[in-house]
């Protein structure tokens, strides 16, 4: 009955490091109830038992640790340090109807008072969208009526208007002429609730910017930014088109080196992810050091060994306690594609940073 | 005058047509001829004429060394022979066939020049003409009648060698030879088309361009002002009349005297520009005068961003209030024409200005050179009051953007700000700000700047 009683939680088990501690938890008190009618049963083996799920726990614990998820501080610290604050790229002009400038006379510190709280609202409009899994589709028929065949021409979409329900929650169903009752898509979902709860920026359909040869133009356009958010507001974060015109736009940075364009937007910290994920940094490390950038540089190449830890340039930086741009330079000789191409963008770098010191000196 | 013959010879035979079309015929010989051709009975004598003055022709083409060219070198001492020959041999006949017009070859027409039978017809001298008593539609125009006369070209369509054909062909010399019939009215129809052609073209008339509105010269420009005596040019300088009135003054002897003022602006967009009044008795020459006074006479007007103007300004000048704004970029100028021809001679793009109470042009551009050459830059404010300039702009959110620093001392105490502002309130404005301005030409579309 002990060992019923524990495989309900075993089957448990993978899904969280919490879950397992839990239920390691209940697998020690489990038993105790049922001491009257029997005495213990085995608590060597359950001991046993108890052990061998504690060090489950304590790998899948150790190796989550290992893996940092896009939410993590110190993924996100590193994000916003690359990301840069330009205020005056984060407050271009927008584009609206203009009025006339006011002014106003400060002392310094009114100015530095101001400059402050320009800061904050700049951090505020920084905060980067989420970074998700692929939502998984939505395959659930609730009612197969062969009753209802041939009655109606068009599917019918019931959708629960109720104010008070997370929309994730909500319930929207089908009724196809076929006479099935199934859950609606995921698409589906999302063009009901914005038809029923309108959000600002979003359209019911798809606009025709997100096709092929549109999101080329943009491209060329260097309108990368403008792209990343208009899908923000459009798509849902864990939908097919949003992970797809991400992934796409960040293709194309990559492959003309804009990395530029979305420095100071809140886009950066997503594209340095799925650079990082994909192993392909080094157009962008490349980038940083051209730009004179080496601490944004060399915190890349943590984030990298954050994220791969297994690999090798990790494990030759953790022997050498390599540190700067040694760091970058072990990256550079062990996993990089471009490797030559970085050392030769450090070397003039130093170079440069050399002729400056003396000509200073 | 191509001929060395004097405009209206004695010997010149006429046509009178309706409105005296030809004063002067061609001294063609033609004529005599063309009288004779018809008369059957002085057809002998005809012929002697014909070849006394043919003796004397070739005795004149004779004379010069060397080909005759059909335009020049026609010496007057060529001639005198064949003139004498005319005049002793040709007898003044009319032809027998009219040719329904009227043909007086002698009368008073032939006993004048042309310059004394103009000025008897156009009358430009004379009690009509002074005082501005002259109606526009009766002034007439003087037309040179000898335009398109040949000589040698006549009614018979004779071809004088020299004259109306050429000299010499093929290193021989022509022969006085004569047109068909077809051909000659062939010819008179085309120096019909040709004559009817230039009078169209006369009567067309030269579309001037529009300022304002038509028929006002406010707005026109007159180009650049004339250089001056030590060679500078002031070709960047564009010049605009923004008003020209007559105006009159009573003298002892004549009485009212008319005379024309003018008041221009010149600028060259790029914060130079003037203004000026011109006097004089023609327009043409009030434009002039004003053009190069108004150089002499600039205000340099300092521009925010080179577009508009530092602050709004309100101001009255004499009876005339304006009230300028300063406007983002694309706003455009939306003010009095006036202000408008003037601001873009300066170079701002964008203001917004509304006059009230008089609206005298002068007065007007006076006021407004007065308040925008009294505007305080940002720099000048920075410095007077010894704090930064920070501007903030709707379109960039809470970005403060420090657009001057004092160049003294930076004072450490803030300005003082009171909840309630200590500014005069223009009831015209809080009526439009609260909605209560019931006027049809606000928010008016015009057209852009």
């Amino acid at each position: 009955m002990a060992t019923l009683r524990i495989s309900v939680p075993f089957g448990r088990l993978l899904t969280g490091s919490r879950g397992a501690e839990r239920v390691c938890f209940r697998a020690r008190t489990q038993p105790q109830p049922d001491t009257p009618l029997q005495p213990l049963p085995q608590p060597s083996a359950v001991r046993l038992l108890c052990r061998w799920l504690s060090s489950e726990a304590a790998e899948s614990r150790s190796s989550e640790m290992k893996k940092p998820t896009f939410m993590d501080e110190e993924v996100q610290s590193i994000l916003i340090k690359m990301t840069g604050l330009n205020l005056e790229k984060i407050f271009k002009p927008a584009v609206q109807e203009l009025k006339p400038p006011t002014y106003k006379l400060m002392t310094q510190a009114q100015l530095e008072e101001a400059t402050r709280k320009a800061i904050e609202a700049a951090k505020v409009r920084l905060k980067m969208p989420p970074v998700l899994e692929e939502r998984t589709p939505i395959n659930d028929v609730l009612a197969e009526d062969k009753i209802l065949e041939g009655i109606e021409t068009a599917k019918y979409v019931f959708t629960d208007i109720s104010y008070n329900i997370p929309h994730r929650e909500r319930f929207i169903v089908v009724r196809e002429p076929s006479g099935t009752l199934r859950k609606a898509s995921w698409e589906e979902r999302d063009r009901m609730i914005q038809v029923y709860f309108p959000k600002e920026g979003r359209r019911i359909l798809p606009p025709l910017i997100f096709k092929e040869e549109n999101l080329k133009t943009m491209y060329s356009r260097d309108r990368h930014v403008d792209v990343l958010n208009l899908c923000v507001a459009q798509f849902e974060p864990d939908s097919t088109e949003y992970i797809k015109v991400h992934h796409q736009t960040y293709e194309d940075i990559d492959k003309h080196g804009k990395y530029d364009l979305l420095r100071s937007t809140r886009h950066f910290g997503g594209m340095a992810w799925y650079f990082v994920n994909k192993k392909k940094i080094d157009g962008l490390l490349i980038d940083q050091i051209q730009r004179d950038l080496l601490d944004d540089a060399t915190s890349l190449v943590q984030l990298y060994h954050m994220l791969h830890p297994d690999g090798q340039s990790a494990q030759e930086a953790k022997e050498q306690a390599a540190e700067g741009v040694n760091l970058i330079k072990v990256f550079a000789n062990t996993e990089a594609q471009k490797g030559a191409y970085i050392e030769l963008t450090l070397q003039t770098y130093q170079e440069a940073f050399m002729s400056s010191h003396s000509a200073a000196s | 005058m191509r001929y060395g013959l004097r405009r209206g010879p004695r010997v010149s035979h006429l046509r009178l047509r309706a409105g005296a079309r030809r004063l002067t015929r061609s001294l063609a010989a033609g004529e005599g001829l063309d009288a004779a051709e018809g008369g059957g009975a002085a057809r002998a004598s005809a012929w002697r004429r014909r070849c006394a003055l043919r003796a004397a022709f070739l005795r004149c083409a004779g004379v010069s060394t060397g080909p005759l060219s059909l335009q020049g070198t026609r010496d007057s001492r060529c001639f005198t022979s064949l003139s004498h020959a005319l005049q002793t041999q040709c007898c003044i006949s009319p032809p027998t066939s009219r040719s329904g017009q009227q043909y007086t070859p002698y009368s008073f027409f032939t006993k004048l020049t042309a310059d004394e039978l103009w000025k008897g017809a156009l009358a430009e001298t004379g009690a009509g003409a002074r005082k501005g008593r002259g109606k526009r539609s009766k002034k007439k125009r003087r037309k040179d009648l000898n335009r398109g006369q040949v000589i040698g070209e006549g009614r018979s369509g004779f071809l004088w060698p020299g004259l109306n054909a050429p000299l010499m062909r093929n290193g021989a010399m022509q022969t006085i030879a004569q047109r068909s019939k077809e051909e000659q009215e062939q010819v008179a129809a085309d120096m019909l088309q040709q004559r009817e052609e230039w009078d169209r073209n006369r009567r067309m008339k030269v579309k001037r361009e529009r300022g304002w509105s038509g028929n006002t010269w406010g707005g026109l420009s007159l180009g650049p002002p004339d250089p001056g005596p030590n060679g500078e040019t002031y070709e960047d300088f564009d010049t605009r009349i923004l008003e020209v009135r007559n105006v009159f003054n009573m003298t002892a002897k004549d009485g009212r005297k008319r005379s024309v003022r003018v008041l221009v602006a010149v600028g060259n967009g790029q914060g130079a520009a003037g203004f000026a009044i011109g006097k004089a008795t023609e327009r043409v020459d009030a434009f002039r005068k004003a053009k190069n006074k108004a150089i002499h006479y600039l205000h340099y007007i300092e521009r925010y961003e080179d577009h508009t103007i530092f602050h709004d300004i309100s101001l009255r000048y004499k009876r005339t209030h304006i009230k300028m704004k300063k406007q983002p970029r694309g706003y455009g100028l939306r003010c009095h024409r006036a202000i408008i021809t003037i601001c873009r001679l300066i170079g701002i793009k964008d203001m917004y200005v509304k006059v009230s109470g008089s609206v005298n042009m002068l007065n007007l551009t006076r006021g407004l050179f007065h308040g925008l050459s009294r505007q305080e830059t940002h720099q000048q404010l920075a410095d007077k009051k010894g704090l930064h300039v920070v501007e903030f702009r709707e379109e960039c959110g809470p970005l403060p953007i420090l657009v001057a620093s004092p160049r003294g001392a930076l004072r450490k105490d803030p300005e003082p700000e009171e909840e309630v502002p200590d500014i005069r309130l223009d009831w015209e404005e809080v009526k439009a700000t609260q909605g209560m301005k019931r006027s049809i030409w606000s928010d008016l579309k015009r057209a852009s700047t």
